[in-house]
């Protein structure tokens, strides 16, 4: 996988890129900041862009701008946008205008090199991929609780797996529930939320998560 | 005071009851009266005067007019000597009054051209009258009955000399009198308000004076000289003369009587802004238009009125009274400005200042509250502007430094891991080196945050100690002198501390200098810090600046703070943090 790297501390840049090109994968470029990163991406397209949100020169979400913008030139790149903490305010926007190929997890996931690199390879391939930890903040929202106060345990926990880009069999495999159970329940949360059905597997995700972050 | 009382009583009886002698032509019952009373009346004004306002010398003034008055009787009295006295001095009330007049109502000359006229009128009176003494011999010459006793000035004779001497006396008289009567109507048309409420019955009581005058010079004139003194028809008109003075006088003192007004319309004032209400009472109660006062909202600020322009003390002093209110330190905070009129009644303006002095102070008082209380909520918002400022860098530090370090740490470890269990040796030893010297610089970064949040130092070894590690990481030459106690209360040490490697570091950071030196001594029970480098100056003042904070944090422990930072000659602070335990 060709791979380049935007992110500011050099411990952690450093930390990665050994990780990255210990599994075998080509570090094309790095970057402490997202000045040079769109140019760089235009003129050697990589698999995926992995950086991070806070970034200089303010330090609060250069990383998610820098990630729109790229999107924008290359609707089915992989970005791989990496936080030290839950950080959602411009997180809808880019999940929204992202047809899959977006990954948004917490920096602890790196130390977990499987679940890591099976989310990098997701990615690649189109899914979106959002971090659990993420996904509950949002469950959590004030805003979203009377809706989400209509769910059952069981659709809660099908949403849950949803958001994070599960198919129905691997959210049946997990809740060790019958595929018809499974579809059942994720009818229902559609129902409840109002949200229409759509057969495109990733676009539950994102019609899910946008609705909750409304 | 006494004594005088008796005398005068003497005289205005001797007036009354001494007998005529032949030589003095006898005047009717209701002419000595009246003779007498004009006198009295003098003696009496000048008696209430005198008690009144003892510095004033109208009062004397008008007693020795009276006495001068009286000495007519003289010529009563068988005697060359007695007769003498009483030619000489008998016209010297006239010259008294004049004075009375040109003095009026401050009681002494104020300035050359008065005093040539007092000088003037004294010598035309008795000098001309001395002159014609001279060639006057009253036992044969013409005087009242004839027969009088013998004139001891006479050293000549020469009636018709006499004559046009007494002529000449009796003109000048009578236009010293109307000069008089004219210097007065000027003096009342230049004069301010509030003395021309003073000057008006004196005024209009020199109208009636002249006229009396010149009746009885004119009755005199070209008549054998001396005539009848007592029954002269002008001489009621003269009464006029104590009944102005006194009621000029008078009126000054009815102002005390507004003063209980003044008291009670001070306490119904509002608790207003504005402070137009105090300064009408004011002027109401002077009855001096031109009344005035100022206060100060602080103690360093200037001297404001009612419409909020500055007094300038010099000038007013130069115009106007002026009566300083100040505290009980000795801080004038504001003055009374007035008619120098006024001092004629010391008390009134003294009780008039009092009574205002604790609605001025009041005001004060509520003006610096007020400032105090803006100052305190601005710098309340700032203080908590600084605070969530300063929780928003410990996160950022500890999120950008710390945390990610950690992180990455944990994913080496689990490479090494990784390696460890699949046998791969070659790299492991590389990855562990990498991770213990994350772990080194994590340490290092750990201190030094620590450090900025408090250096231990300061807690454990005071104030010199910590300046001094200052001192040894820095980059810059840095210069230390400092005379200060072991220990001072840690919140000065803290404040102190901050200041200085706040200091330091913007001398570093943004003034780009190369000399620092830091001095701190104890001034009393003041902590005083001054640090002072060569860099570029021109630092400023602005919310959420450095400087701001520093002063925020030094306002906090009720220090001062001030910087000196002209552009391009380098910064100078100086802090004075109060150590009082």
């Amino acid at each position: 996988m060709r791979i380049i790297v935007a992110e500011d501390h050099v411990f952690f840049r450093e930390g990665l890129v050994n990780v990255l090109t210990d599994f075998g994968h080509d570090v094309i470029a790095q970057f402490p900041d997202t000045e040079m990163l769109a140019e760089q991406v235009c003129a050697d397209v990589p698999d995926l862009v992995i950086l991070d949100v806070r970034m200089p020169p303010t330090h609060t979400t250069e990383g998610l701008k820098a990630a729109q913008q790229i999107r924008a030139s290359f609707p089915e790149m992989g970005i791989l946008v990496l936080s030290a903490h839950v950080e959602t305010q411009y997180l809808g926007k880019l999940i929204a205008d992202s047809p899959g190929y977006i990954g948004y997890i917490l920096k602890d996931r790196v130390a977990n090199f499987d679940e890591f690199f099976r989310f990098t390879r997701d990615i690649i391939e189109g899914k979106s991929v959002i971090d659990q930890t993420v996904v509950k903040d949002l469950l959590n929202r004030a805003n979203n609780r009377a809706a989400l106060a209509r769910l059952t345990d069981r659709e809660r926990k099908v949403l849950e797996l949803m958001a994070t880009g599960r198919s129905n069999k691997a959210i049946a495999g997990r809740l060790s529930l019958s595929r018809r159970s499974v579809e059942s329940a994720v009818s229902d949360v559609f129902n409840k939320l109002d949200l229409p059905d759509r057969e495109d597997d990733q676009r539950r995700v994102l019609a899910v998560i946008t609705y909750l972050q409304s | 005071m006494i004594a005088l009382c008796l005398v005068g009583l003497g005289v205005s009886v001797a007036s009354l009851v001494m007998p005529f002698p032949p030589w003095v032509p006898q005047p009717d019952k209701i002419s000595l009266v009246l003779f007498t009373s004009c006198g009295s009346a003098f003696l009496l004004g000048g008696l209430l005067i005198s008690l009144w306002r003892p510095k004033n010398k109208i009062g004397v003034l008008m007693i020795a007019a009276s006495f001068a008055w009286f000495s007519v009787n003289l010529f009563r009295v068988n005697s060359n000597l007695a007769f003498t006295v009483a030619a000489f001095s008998y016209i010297l009330y006239l010259a008294i009054i004049e004075h009375m007049f040109i003095v009026f109502p401050y009681g002494y000359i104020r300035s050359a051209t008065d005093r040539t006229l007092v000088i003037g009128t004294y010598c035309w009176c008795l000098g001309l009258n001395a002159l014609g003494m001279l060639v006057w011999d009253s036992s044969h010459d013409d005087c009242f009955n004839g027969g009088c006793p013998r004139n001891l000035l006479g050293i000549y004779r020469d009636p018709a000399l006499n004559m046009t001497i007494g002529r000449v006396l009796c003109d000048g008289s009578c236009l010293l009198m109307t000069g008089t009567l004219f210097l007065v109507a000027f003096r009342w048309r230049q004069a301010t308000v509030a003395t021309r409420r003073i000057m008006t019955p004196v005024a209009l009581g020199a109208i009636p004076v002249a006229a009396g005058t010149l009746i009885d010079q004119g009755i005199q004139y070209g008549t054998a000289w001396p005539s009848d003194l007592w029954s002269q028809p002008g001489q009621w008109l003269l009464l006029a003369v104590p009944a102005s003075v006194l009621l000029g006088l008078l009126r000054l003192r009815l102002g005390h009587a507004a003063l209980t007004e003044l008291v009670v319309q001070l306490s119904a004032l509002s608790q207003g802004e504005s402070l137009e209400p105090l300064r009408q009472l004011l002027r109401k109660t002077l009855h001096d238009p031109t009344a005035d006062f100022g206060y100060r909202y602080s103690k360093s600020a200037p001297l404001l009125n009612a419409d909020g322009h500055v007094i300038d003390l010099v000038m007013a002093r130069s115009r106007q009274g002026v009566h300083e209110l100040a505290d009980a330190d000795g801080t004038v905070y504001g003055v009374l400005l007035y008619d120098p009129i006024l001092d004629e009644d010391p008390r009134l303006v003294r009780a008039v200042v009092e009574a205002v002095k604790f609605t001025v102070q009041n005001k004060r008082l509520e003006a610096e509250r007020q400032a105090r209380l803006k100052e305190i909520q601005a710098l309340t918002v700032r203080m908590v502007t600084a605070t969530d400022a300063e929780r928003r860098r410990i996160e950022r530090n500890l999120h950008d430094g710390g945390q990610q370090t950690l992180l990455a740490l944990g994913f080496l470890l689990a490479l090494c891991h990784k390696k460890a269990s699949d046998g791969d040796l070659s790299t492991l030893l590389e990855l562990l080196n990498n991770a213990s010297k994350m772990t080194r610089s994590m340490v290092d970064e750990l201190r030094d945050f620590c450090r900025g949040m408090h250096p231990t130092i300061l807690s454990e070894a005071g104030l010199e100690a910590a300046l001094e590690s200052l001192r040894q990481r820095t980059s810059l030459d840095m210069s230390l002198d400092l005379l200060l106690p072991e220990r001072l209360p840690a919140l000065a040490e803290t404040t102190a501390y901050f200041v200085a490697s706040e200091a330091l570091a913007n001398a570093t950071k943004h003034a780009h200098a190369n000399v620092v030196t830091i001095r701190a001594l104890m001034e009393g029970a003041e902590l005083v810090v001054e640090i002072k480098d060569d860099g570029v100056g021109g630092a400023t003042f602005h919310d959420g600046g450095g400087l701001q904070g520093l002063a925020d944090r030094v306002a906090a422990v009720h220090g001062q703070f001030q910087v000196h930072s002209p552009e391009g000659d380098g910064t100078r602070m100086t802090v004075r943090i109060p150590c009082a335990s």
